[in-house]
């Protein structure tokens, strides 16, 4: 039995302790929200400051519990870039004003470079020029690469003038404090935003109950699926040795579908989330695996990454504007640094490489692949060819070191044998199953289809909802038990 | 009724239908099949408690030995040994030492088995029937390490507990080969730190799938148990000094692999 006594200090360690944050399947952050979201619904019927204040509020704790005493960094970064981004935006066109949003990019990219890639540059120093500096004890904030990008965004769109720059403080802290993008994204533009914020959120039925489905998918992909087959391709990538050809094999199938659902699952949880709220964000995802080619994987997967490289990178270094090996090249620059940013090994660059090297080898052979047409037989080898060489470069992005990475596609080319198969379902009958049931849900549910099941969802009747609902969360319960896998891309 | 406010009696609907199930006495289904219960105990225990009941009163039991003059006991002993396929590896050169120090020894290696196969068959009562041990070794865990339903297993490692009764037992880590979720600390918590003998600090040479000890390692491993097992470390020390030679093994009975089936009611 719980005594008084230690509710209150539970309570008392609930709003001091910070580690880790809180992550979304948790019983914590379940009650935390709907403390949270009762409060929120009294207020967002009243004036606007006050809502945007109390969203800000939470969130700035959020990031407490996240941080700790590092989140000042965030609060910090909201000033610093909007008030120079004001200052800039007041500038004529010209000099001054593009050296000040130079400038102001600098200064806010500065902390993400500093706390995510110090050790980086410092080891890459000592193995260039055989130096033996040591590595500095640096922590490395949660979200700090999300929340950074967003600044940037909004730095050069008023720059550019794509976006007006009338943005109060109050609303910009809203835009890069916001909590459901603050841990791990998706990286939301201000014209996506910051107009929502203009007005109170309405009382939308469709998009309430439509986030209300992302929450449950997001469960089902994360809390379920993603991180119980987590656990087989654990062992996989930290002893390939110890394993066949035919389990390493399903291992990296494993992998692929784990980071899907892992964060394509966080995302639904995140736009869910947000829309409860009565905010509309985009969507992270469209179903990527389906894809018939890399380029064609880039425009589904991480949307929200892979168009800020396009537009904050690509573009800017001349797009496809300038004929068709700077093309190759910009593609590739690209994609070197959407691997970099994801963590400061080399193991991200060498998959951003392996990326970079598909989209040219597409681009350059796009002309002659469009003229095989679009049959059937030619479909299912485009999907097989595009599906396989994803899941060869995830190896590298999730493999501990080049040496781990060749020891897995080793022992898939050396000790394969198709005899592993039954013993394997045999063995792992819930892993198989649930990866059967992920590939095939994903294979074949399209968008049309998956809206149409949203649309269901919103018209089903409130019981209904809640069996549901519970059902879904029972599931984490009977698979989690007792350990939460943190989202991969809260280490970005 | 607006949509936000029928969202949020779903989400308070849903905490109410979990906290009831949670505190009721009521469990649905059993083991692979149960439905299980959150957690709303541990969420509302502060850590500082959890930490200071992870330290058993028994973690203190071995620096008050120091003190005194230490004798292991010296007389003969039955001792029984039983676990997974670790058994095979550490009951080869236990025989030698039960030979050398006068102990009668019979292990049972069931392999692929877990805290589950033991605490929830009449495998155990029987051989302990059947053997009769006046001590037991227990090398048991090596196909759970990563387990990450600590809790339920840890009522497993009680049950196995409360078979044995009386009976002076230790229990031989598994050797860990990966990192882990707290699997072997739940066990050390369970059977108190003297009767754990810790393996996963251990180097030793692995066998092909890089998880068991070759035998020529398991004979090194089988040393250090020894050691710690006549060493005021151990709540039950016994003589255990090496033995000079190899002796051949018979007294190693091998159980085949077992699916737990249901219970029927």
């Amino acid at each position: 039995m719980i005594t008084f006594q230690q509710l209150l200090s539970s309570l008392k360690e609930y709003f001091t302790l910070h580690e880790g944050g809180l992550q979304y399947c948790t019983l914590t952050f379940f009650i935390t929200f709907l403390v949270f979201y009762t409060v929120y619904i009294l207020v967002r019927s009243g004036r606007r400051k006050v809502m945007l204040g109390y969203v800000v509020l939470f969130s700035i704790f959020y990031a407490y519990k996240a941080n700790g005493w590092f989140m000042l960094l965030l609060p910090a970064t909201t000033l610093i870039s909007w008030w120079l981004t004001r200052v800039m935006q007041q500038l004529p066109d010209g000099k001054k004003r593009k050296a000040l949003a130079t400038v102001t990019v600098i200064i806010v990219l500065s902390p993400l470079l500093y706390f995510k890639y110090t050790n980086f540059a410092i080891q890459t120093l000592n193995n260039i020029i055989e130096s033996n500096f040591a590595p500095m004890t640096i922590f490395l904030p949660i979200g700090i690469s999300f929340y950074t990008f967003q600044a940037i965004s909004y730095v050069v769109d008023v720059y550019k003038r794509k976006f007006p720059g009338d943005t109060t403080l109050l609303e910009y802290t809203f835009f890069l404090t916001f909590f459901p993008l603050l841990m791990a994204g998706p990286i939301t533009r201000p014209q996506t935003l910051i107009p929502q914020l203009k007005k109170n959120p309405p009382m939308d039925k469709e998009l309430i109950y439509s986030g209300l489905f992302l929450i449950i998918c997001g469960i089902l992909k994360k809390g379920v699926i993603a991180d119980y087959i987590a656990q087989y391709n654990n062992w996989i990538f930290d002893d390939p040795t110890g394993f066949s050809g035919f389990e390493n094999l399903m291992g990296v199938f494993g992998y692929t579908m784990q980071i899907y659902c892992d964060f394509s699952g966080y995302s639904d949880l995140s736009i869910g989330i947000a829309a409860l709220l009565g905010f509309r964000l985009l969507p992270n995802f469209n179903s990527p695996y389906q894809s018939l080619n890399l380029s064609e994987f880039w425009h589904r997967w991480h949307i929200a990454l892979s168009t800020w490289f396009r537009d904050y990178l690509y573009i800017p270094l001349g797009g496809n504007r300038k004929g068709k090996f700077r093309t190759y090249l910009n593609n590739f620059i690209t994609m070197l640094f959407a691997g970099w940013w994801h963590g400061a090994s080399w193991m991200f660059i060498i998959w951003g490489a392996v990326h970079g090297v598909g989209l040219m080898i597409h681009k350059s052979s796009k002309s002659w692949l469009d003229k095989l047409g679009k049959g059937v037989i030619v479909s299912l080898l485009s999907w097989f060819v595009t599906f396989c060489y994803v899941a060869f470069a995830w190896i590298f992005f999730r493999a501990s070191s080049v040496e781990n990475a060749v020891e897995v596609i080793t022992r898939i080319g050396t000790d394969f044998s198709i005899d592993y198969f039954v013993p394997f379902i045999n063995a792992r009958p819930v892993w198989s199953v649930f990866i059967a049931v992920a590939f095939i849900v994903h294979l074949v549910v399209k968008e049309k289809t998956f809206y149409r099941m949203q649309d269901l969802f919103v018209r089903t009747p409130w019981i209904l909802k809640l069996i549901i609902f519970v059902v879904c969360v029972q599931l984490i319960i009977n698979f989690r038990l007792e350990s939460v896998q943190p989202f991969i891309y809260a280490q970005f | 009724m607006r949509t936000d406010i029928k969202v949020l009696l779903l989400g308070l609907s849903a905490l109410a239908i979990f906290l009831i199930y949670s505190i009721s006495p009521l469990t649905i289904g059993e083991d692979d099949t149960e439905i299980r219960k959150a957690d709303f105990i541990a969420l509302a225990t502060p850590s500082e408690n959890a930490e200071a009941m992870a330290v058993s009163p028994a973690d203190t039991i071995p620096a008050m030995a120091e003190e005194t003059v230490f004798k292991p006991d010296t007389t003969p002993k039955k001792i029984f040994f039983f676990g997974d396929s670790m058994v095979d590896y550490l009951g080869r050169p236990f025989e030698s030492y039960a030979a050398k120090n006068g102990h009668e020894i019979e292990s049972v290696v069931w392999f692929s088995s877990t805290t589950q196969h033991w605490a929830q068959t009449d495998t155990l009562q029987y051989f302990l029937r059947k053997y009769d041990p006046s001590y037991v070794v227990i090398c048991l865990g090596s196909n759970e390490v990563e387990a990450r339903d600590i809790k339920r297993r840890q009522k497993w490692v009680e049950e196995i507990q409360q078979k044995l009764g009386d009976l002076p037992y230790v229990w031989v880590s598994p050797p860990n080969w990966t990192e882990e979720e707290g699997f072997t600390n739940m066990i050390k918590e369970t059977v108190g730190a003297d009767r754990y003998f810790e393996s996963s600090h251990l180097s030793m040479e692995r066998g092909p799938d890089h998880k068991h000890p070759t035998y020529e390692a398991a004979v090194g491993w089988m040393d250090t148990v020894a050691s710690w097992m006549q060493s005021p470390a151990s709540r039950y020390p016994i003589i255990m000094e090496k033995p000079e030679e190899k002796v051949r093994v018979t007294h190693l009975l091998m159980l085949k692999p077992y699916k737990l089936r249901k219970k029927k009611k």
